[in-house]
């Protein structure tokens, strides 16, 4: 996680929003929805809900967004493996076990790293993750210098 | 764009580090989730044939045992397949049909083997139900029509009489997927050509439930359970016509009427 690039003047309001946005996931998981696939639908509920928000709000819902279907993605290849466990031809292996155990790393890390931004971004503050980052920088249109939000370097 | 390739690339090397690093600790000896797997069907293939012995006598005479053993002997020396591993029940009632239980069990009713003509044919029979074992299609046909969760309950003791009976007549009454059938004639075939067993006893059986049908079909299950006969026949007939061609080993025919007799003649 990289919190140095922007200094952004944010408010309250977009504060609050941006913070949410990860908080979503942990909605998901305190109601009972334990699947990432329910947190990637709630975070995707958000994303769509807010998509018109300033800039700052857009960036931390797509980078909430995009963990997610990290998440999504790497639990569902564990999951379509050890179903050609039970109905294909395969077996239980060190190798999927690995794999499940590095699913949990992963799952973990993904945990905490949302607590921190979360409330990291509730104080106005910044975090951008490793990868997810740059690639949210690359989907989201960054502003005009003209325009009302501005960064400062 | 640079940037977010090398980050890229930095994540899965680091995702690839990590589980090569767990793939040092050997899960499957910790963990042991085969024999945990194989406890489980054990004991579902237990409360199974409770349920067919509930409604089947069982036919338990140590001489039919003894010949059973010796016909299938060579099937399972050929094949390197433990004959202590696999238990063969055999139970009174007219329907001709045989079924492979979970736990390594095959269950034949006796009304199969008084409908069948020989010992070849009876042993091709045993060798397609053998290969739905090795090949683990019971446990996958299973666990995709009743589900994990219900499988799972069930050999934890949750479960109630009806559900069994329930099970019970979804394996011996259902087909496996046509994939799977044609995968386990494939093997029994192969099972019976290592064996120096006539694999055409396999054909036979296919055509002769094929020619039968429709002139006792109440009793006949084990042609509905497999489907399209003449189509299996005619792909073995193939298979084995790919085959170099050897001499097959015969069987006693005197034994064998001695074993239907024995058979009918059973009182415990």
């Amino acid at each position: 996680m990289s919190n140095s690039l922007y200094t952004i003047k944010v408010n309250e309001h977009d504060a609050e929003k941006a913070s949410n946005s990860y908080l979503m996931s942990m909605v998901a998981i305190m109601a009972g929805l334990g699947l990432p696939l329910f947190n990637l639908i709630a975070t995707f509920i958000f994303y769509m809900a807010n998509r018109k928000e300033s800039y700052y709000v857009r960036w931390h819902c797509t980078q909430a967004l995009l963990s997610q279907l990290l998440l999504v993605l790497t639990n569902g290849v564990g999951f379509a493996w050890l179903m050609s466990i039970l109905f294909g031809g395969n077996v239980f292996n060190n190798h999927f076990f690995a794999y499940l155990a590095m699913l949990l790393a992963i799952n973990l890390t993904e945990f905490i790293a949302t607590i921190i931004t979360a409330i990291k971004t509730r104080k106005g503050g910044h975090i951008e993750w490793w990868f997810l980052g740059a690639l949210t920088h690359l989907l989201v249109q960054a502003p005009q210098p003209d325009q009302e939000e501005t960064f400062v370097a | 764009m640079k940037k977010l390739i090398f980050q890229l690339a930095v994540m899965l090397l680091i995702m690839a580090a990590i589980w090569a690093f767990f793939t040092q600790i050997d899960f499957v000896k910790i963990l042991r989730p085969q024999q945990k797997l194989e406890q489980g069907e054990k004991k579902l293939g237990e409360l199974l044939l409770n349920v067919y012995k509930m409604q089947s006598e069982r036919i338990d005479d140590p001489l039919n045992d003894a010949y059973l053993n010796s016909i299938l002997e060579p099937l399972f020396d050929a094949n390197d397949i433990d004959p202590q591993s696999i238990s063969i029940y055999i139970l009174r009632s007219d329907a001709v049909n045989a079924f492979a239980l979970p736990g390594r069990n095959v269950v034949l009713l006796s009304g199969l083997i008084d409908f069948v003509d020989g010992p070849e044919e009876l042993i091709a029979i045993i060798a397609h139900e053998i290969a739905h074992l090795e090949a683990d299609h019971v446990m996958r046909k299973l666990r995709r029509e009743i589900g994990i969760t219900a499988l799972l309950s069930l050999v934890s003791g949750n479960y109630n009489l009806d559900l069994m009976r329930e099970i019970a007549s979804l394996i011996a009454t259902n087909s496996y997927s046509r994939v799977l059938e044609n995968e386990a004639d494939k093997l029994a075939l192969d099972y019976m050509y290592a064996a120096e067993i006539d694999p055409m006893a396999l054909v036979k059986v296919f055509m002769l439930f094929a020619e039968s049908f429709g002139s006792v079909p109440q009793q006949l299950q084990w042609i509905s359970t497999h489907p399209q006969s003449v189509d299996r026949a005619d792909r073995l007939e193939m298979l084995l016509a790919a085959k170099p061609s050897k001499s097959y080993r015969t069987f006693d025919r005197q034994e064998w009427k001695q074993f239907k007799t024995r058979l009918q003649a059973f009182n415990p």
